[in-house]
């Protein structure tokens, strides 16, 4: 690795690290408004979101809670990747969680039944991830705004679908009957209900980290994004990419809802739909839309969530919301942060090249490195 | 006969904050800008109108000051853009950082957990002095304050500047960027301040929710308000001519759930129907563009290119200009 390669990766590390450290900051200086340490706030934050000791392990929540989120993060990695800018996580989750309660619901034979019921949310997710796909792909429209007409949509559907067909009894809020007991995951730490789901997840992140950069079929899905002439130009079909990206994202956002279902809820109440696939969205963004990224991103959301819950509220009394507050501002920063890396790259580009123009002469010739410099800096 | 006037008069209250955002929307697009934050600046303008209206005692103060913070919201959106920051990225974050902000200032400051109401009325109703007294128009038109006249006036006041020199300009800008900018607009001073109307007028729709309608401010008190605006305006295909009609039907359809839910028809259904309205509306808009485009092309293959190597084959037109118009050569039967 050169210095050139190395100055670019400390940059694309460094300035996402600054974001948060920036957003933290800011985090900071609003709980010590409240007049209370934000050191003990970060203290305790970590301990009720990252500790795990014998007795309780709150780490296991947290990876709990990171599942589904980090199922909707991949879906978004590979639909951002593939240039389709989907932001239908949300009710792709919606739907895979009814579809895997539904499923869960029936009777069925113990080894397949979570199996069936997972596949059940991710047909149900892909099938709703496809829309959008498919109407950019044949009729141009913005996938983009589709996809907030198809979360309200689904978000609907759930609740009509939870308070009359599939109601299970007569209450103040709709649910679902809950899975069958051959249809949950299992579950390892009771308290914390700390199982199969986390592991599934991690296995969806190495998977669509193999599948997006080891595989035939993911590297045309990220070329048909990241660079569609060159795409189209050696033979791609982007539209097959597209469709692709609609049916794979679709269905890990809708296994998402799927896990949640069958490892934490057990059924489907009403509002379901309750921001997770956002949540996995901006999870995807703050992590690069990279795959390992993005999970990664997910546990740190997660533990901070729980521990701005368990740990804020509860023993400093800071509103929890202060949690969100700083990962939302996390958010704020990144999507700030792009356009000034690509300025600072540009401006040590230029620095570079003034520094090789002014090259005492008998060194090589001075305009040819300068444009190769150039090239390679504007990639 | 009142049922009918009741049901009205409760779809026209519900339309009112859509419509707001609507308009914002609608105003944000046609400058080409996809405005996802709307839903942030109802719910700032929501926020900082009760609280103002609540220290100042003045719930016009108020709904100035919610018109202000959806402004700024617009003002930093614009600043961004001018940077290159990716607006929807932007947007996502702006709107949980509001949503999360509001609560937690609200449960740190003003006492409450999930709501804060004050000691204040909200804006009395406008009087009409003799239609009020009319049996039907008088309770259509009661509980009706001067936010919900002035979005309507707003739409009327919108569609008559696109008619002026510096809406057709903003047009120019969302239609075609480069052209206007070629022209010697400046794109990015249009998009600061359709940004900023925008986001004061975002900023209105929420203050109506919390200063106008009820008096206080309740946690996520826009409930998707925003977005449903930015969905009413893709049902209007961002004209303001549709604007109205089409923020209506998300409003009526609310008030009709709550009304029909009595007699066993879902909430959510009569919801529901509104965004498949919208759904299809785009796909519509999207078949319409693509058939366009396809005749286009037909055009284009069937006449320009083969005809007139057919004619020069047969030594009909050996010496046409390359320049010469095809338009009046008759496509070939088909």
């Amino acid at each position: 690795m050169n210095r050139h390669a190395m100055e670019r990766v400390a940059q694309r590390i460094g300035l996402p690290l600054a974001a948060i450290v920036v957003a933290l900051g800011v985090g900071a200086v609003l709980v010590s408004a409240l007049g209370k340490s934000p050191i003990d706030a970060a203290v305790t934050v970590v301990n009720a979101g990252f500790s795990c000791d014998p007795g309780f392990c709150n780490l296991g929540g947290t990876l709990t809670l990171a599942a589904p989120i980090m199922f909707c993060a991949l879906g978004a990695v590979v639909s951002l990747r593939s240039g389709l800018f989907s932001i239908g996580q949300e009710g792709q989750y919606a739907l895979g969680g009814l579809a895997a309660a539904v499923v869960g619901a029936v009777t069925l034979p113990a080894g397949v039944h979570p199996v069936l019921c997972l596949a059940a949310a991710g047909v149900v997710g892909a099938a709703w991830g496809v829309i959008p796909a498919l109407l950019k792909a044949y009729l141009g429209v913005n996938e983009l705004i589709i996809t907030i007409v198809l979360n309200a949509m689904a978000g609907l559907l759930l609740d009509f679908l939870v308070n009359y067909p599939l109601r299970a009894e007569a209450s103040t809020v709709g649910y679902t009957r809950a899975v069958e007991d051959s249809a949950k995951l299992p579950i390892w730490d009771v308290s914390t209900k700390f199982g199969l789901g986390f592991v599934l997840a991690v296995i969806a992140c190495v998977a669509v980290w193999f599948y997006l950069s080891r595989t035939t079929l993911g590297y045309e899905q990220r070329m048909s994004g990241e660079a569609s002439l060159f795409a189209r130009y050696s033979g791609m079909s982007s539209t097959r990419s597209l469709l692709r990206a609609g049916l794979v994202g679709g269905a890990l956002a809708g296994i998402g809802g799927g896990v949640q279902v069958l490892g934490t809820n057990f059924r489907v109440i009403e509002g379901f739909s309750d921001g997770t696939g956002f949540t996995g969205l901006t999870a995807a963004i703050l992590g690069g839309t990279t795959a390992i990224g993005a999970g990664l991103v997910s546990i740190f959301y997660a533990g901070i969530t729980v521990g701005a819950v368990n740990g804020l509220q509860i023993v400093l009394g800071v509103p929890r919301e202060i949690g969100s507050t700083v990962l939302a501002l996390m958010i704020v920063f990144v999507a700030a942060q792009a356009p000034l890396l690509a300025r600072l790259e540009r401006s040590v580009a230029r620095r570079r090249a003034n520094r090789m123009i002014e090259r005492p002469p008998g060194g090589p010739s001075p305009t040819e490195d300068v444009e190769k410099n150039v090239m390679v800096s504007e990639k | 006969m009142n049922a009918l006037a009741d049901f009205l008069n409760s779809g026209i209250r519900l339309t009112t904050p859509i419509l707001f955002a609507a308009i914002a929307s609608m105003l944000s697009a046609r400058a080409g800008v996809l405005n996802l934050a709307i839903e942030s600046k109802v719910l700032a303008g929501a926020f900082v109108g009760i609280l103002v209206a609540a220290s100042v005692d003045n719930t016009t103060i108020g709904v100035a000051a919610a018109a202000l913070s959806g402004a700024l919201i617009g003002l930093l959106m614009a600043v961004a853009d001018r940077l290159g920051v990716d607006l929807v990225v932007l947007a996502i974050g702006l709107n949980i950082l509001v949503l999360q902000l509001t609560v937690y200032l609200m449960r740190s400051y003003l006492g409450g957990v999930g709501t804060y109401s004050p000691d204040i009325a909200p804006i009395p109703p406008i009087e009409i002095p003799l239609l009020s007294e009319l049996p039907f128009i008088g309770p259509l038109l009661s509980r009706l304050n001067w936010i919900v006249y002035f979005g309507l006036v707003l739409v009327v006041l919108i569609a008559l500047y696109f008619r002026t020199r510096s809406g057709r300009h903003l047009l120019a800008v969302g239609e075609a960027p480069i052209a206007a900018a070629s022209a010697g607009l400046s794109v990015n001073r249009t998009r600061l301040w359709a940004l900023i109307a925008a986001g004061g007028i975002a900023g209105i729709g929420g203050a109506y929710l919390s200063v106008g309608d009820l008096g206080l401010f309740t946690r996520n008190m826009s409930a998707d308000r925003g977005w449903i605006g930015i969905t009413a305006a893709l049902l209007a295909l961002n004209r303001p001519a549709f604007i109205i009609p089409a923020a209506g039907v998300f409003g009526f359809a609310s008030a009709a759930s709550i009304r029909l839910q009595q007699v066993g028809v879902p909430a959510n259904l009569t919801q529901f129907l509104p965004q498949g309205a919208a759904f299809v509306a785009l796909v519509l808009v999207g078949l319409r563009a693509a058939s366009r485009n396809d005749l286009a092309r037909l055009w284009r293959n069937n006449t320009r290119f083969k005809l007139r190597g057919r004619l020069r084959r047969v030594g009909l037109v050996s010496s046409v200009p390359p320049s010469q118009p095809t338009e009046r050569v008759t496509p070939p039967d088909k």
